[in-house]
């Protein structure tokens, strides 16, 4: 039942990400922002990226992930084949992102993302359901 | 949930304080745009902003609004220096996201045979698109650092551009008070690599032909003429800004709180003008702002130096001044006249354009007579138009008006559009020559994307905050 889509915005682009759990959450939301940045996929593993990230609540602490992954993007070219999220709380995670480098000079991002928002940001558990949902707005 | 709004007249609309707001709406639209608008988001925005502590007048929209992230785009607000407050969701992420307008000696026929030409050597010496960069600007942490607190200057001592440039940039190319001290590591560092490039998205850089002139007085002053070959540059403070935006977001939110600031929307946290979070902000958007007046003073050198390889002529015989340039998200202090009385303001204006008129001290001497020219980018494929402020601007938006044509279709819906359709060759068969370092730009921009820009600015015309001077038709469009 993990899953994301994305969602139209006048200007920009969103996304919509269901899970089972909150942990499996972040990583849909992070599947959902690559979609967006890159125009291709990637299959090879030759680095690991261990990445800390913190928050003042759930929500920012979303905000803050997908943005230190969009940092990874812009400043390391890193592409991102996988998100392993190996400790959560509600104010904090450690991740390991593996995946490899790429050439700025192809074909492989889409969207230049400036940045994650806040704007009618939701990140609730759905009890009737039992998951995890968010919405979220990114800046193109 | 819609909005209550009552007819001004053809071209204002009030929307009475409701709720927690504490002052009116009052959008400027024609009636079909505001049925148009009626049926988005945007006006539940415009009611937001007048919620924020310490606003003066009412919460401004333009004919260009749209949804946009805590304050509409095209939204326009001034705060008390005492009582108010300053957001980043009023300014945006692309900090002084800008238009500069270049005009040339060259008329249209002399440059047709070598439009194709001049099109590459663009695409080839401005760096555009997701990642690209120049090689041979390789800026260290200090240079960085004068970047942020220089500006345009900096680009002129370093030789990219003339000094006469500067008295033609709003702020002389440089607002006062940056602290780059108070910009993060992660910001300086995305901005390193990216000054000097234009960027994805709208972002663009033109060579146009003058094609229409509306006012012949106005037109003589600025220096245009039918035939003529302008360029525009359309671009921002790149992911500098955008982390500058992120960073102060995070912090505002708390100052929202340790100050009892009732946020309806996260997006639009925001602290007093008075407290040292309120004005870290303002010395830390300086800073990307002043980036931002850098990376287009850069992008006009690069244009300069592509005439002159592609037409072989020097810079004399090719003109290239700089008309004007002017921010479209930005935060500013203003003295406006309130109430009979001379006041103190922080101006937000996110997707506006300051439109100061005639006689206003903060205008260069050339243009003192005339007014501050205004300048509207369109979309690709139609045309962009230069106005003068006046006034009734000055009067009635804190002498702001509208910034473009205003977004009408999402990406999806607008590449949805353009399936089927080969953009380039349609271009092509209306004399526009595109270089984009992606297709799919192209898709996600083409006109019907976009509102028609002659609709916007005859509004702020026929409303008086604006007076169009000149209509300017693509030839060479590049795109990131």
């Amino acid at each position: 039942m993990d899953r994301y889509q994305l969602i139209e915005h006048t200007a920009d682009m969103g996304i919509e990400a269901e899970a089972s759990t909150l942990t499996a959450l972040f990583v849909q939301a992070a599947l959902a922002l690559r979609q967006i940045v890159f125009a291709q996929t990637r299959s090879a593993v030759l680095q690991y990226k261990s990445i800390s990230v913190s928050g003042e609540d759930r929500e920012e602490l979303l905000v803050n992930w997908l943005n230190e992954i969009l940092y990874q993007v812009e400043v390391h070219h890193f592409y991102p084949e996988s998100f392993r999220i190996d400790q959560q709380t509600d104010r904090q995670l450690q991740a390991t992102l593996s995946g490899s480098g790429f050439l700025l000079n192809g074909n492989m991002l889409q969207h230049e993302v400036k940045s994650v928002t806040y704007h009618q940001l939701e990140l609730k558990h759905d009890r009737a359901r039992n998951c995890w949902f968010a919405r979220i707005y990114v800046d193109l | 949930m819609s909005i209550h709004v009552e007819k001004i007249d053809d071209y204002r609309w009030r929307i009475p304080r409701f709720g927690s707001m504490r002052t009116d709406g009052l959008v400027f639209a024609s009636a079909a745009m505001m049925k148009v608008l009626q049926q988005g988001k945007a006006l539940q925005q415009v009611c937001n902003v007048a919620t924020l502590p310490g606003i003066v007048g009412p919460s401004i929209a333009m004919p260009d609004i749209h949804w946009g992230y805590g304050f509409p785009i095209g939204g326009v607000a001034a705060f008390d220096a005492e009582q108010g407050v300053v957001s980043p969701g009023g300014v945006g992420y692309d900090i002084n996201c800008g238009v500069r307008l270049l005009r040339s000696r060259l008329q249209f026929v002399d440059i047709q045979p070598y439009l194709p030409q001049l099109a590459d050597r663009l695409f080839h010496n401005v760096p555009s698109g997701v990642g690209s960069q120049r090689s041979d600007l390789k800026l260290s942490s200090a240079q960085e650092h004068k970047v942020l607190s220089q500006g345009a200057r900096w680009a002129v001592e370093h030789g990219f551009g003339r000094d006469e440039d500067l008295k033609h940039v709003e702020e002389g190319g440089c607002i006062d008070g940056a602290e780059p001290d108070l910009i993060s590591d992660r910001a300086l560092e995305r901005g390193r690599a990216q000054l000097g490039t234009l960027g994805s998205g709208n972002h663009f850089l033109e060579v146009q032909r003058v094609d229409e002139i509306h006012d012949r007085q106005a037109a003589e002053v600025l220096g245009l003429h039918e035939g003529q070959i302008t360029v525009t540059i359309h671009t921002g403070s790149r992911g500098l800004g955008h982390q500058v935006c992120d960073d102060w977001l995070r912090t505002m939110y708390q100052a929202s709180r340790k100050y009892a600031i009732d946020l309806p929307d996260r997006q639009l946290c925001c602290a007093p003008l008075t407290s040292p979070e309120g004005r870290n902000y303002l010395a830390a958007m300086a800073c990307a702002a002043n980036f931002a007046f850098a990376n287009r003073q850069l992008i006009a050198a690069w244009v300069r130096e592509s005439f002159e390889q592609v037409l072989q002529q020097g810079p004399e015989a090719l003109g290239l001044s700089l008309i004007y340039d002017v921010c479209h998200n930005i935060a500013k202090w203003e003295q406006h006249r309130v109430d009979g009385h001379q006041q103190r303001l922080c101006v937000h204006r996110k997707g506006a354009t300051r439109a100061f008129p005639a006689g206003h001290a903060d205008l260069p001497a050339d243009y003192r007579q005339l007014g501050q020219p205004v300048l509207i980018p369109g979309d690709m494929g139609r045309y962009s138009y230069v106005l003068i402020g006046t006034a009734q601007a000055y009067d009635e938006t804190f002498g702001s008006t509208c910034h473009g044509a205003g977004r009408l279709l999402s990406r999806h819906a607008a590449k949805r559009m353009a399936r089927g359709h080969d953009i380039v060759a349609e271009l092509a068969s209306r004399g526009i020559i595109i270089r984009a370092a992606r297709r799919g730009t192209l898709g996600e921009e083409i006109s019907a994307a976009y509102k028609d820009v002659r609709d916007v600015v005859n509004v702020v015309q026929q409303a008086g905050i604006g007076k169009i001077v000149a209509r300017l038709r693509p030839l060479v469009v590049v795109k990131g």
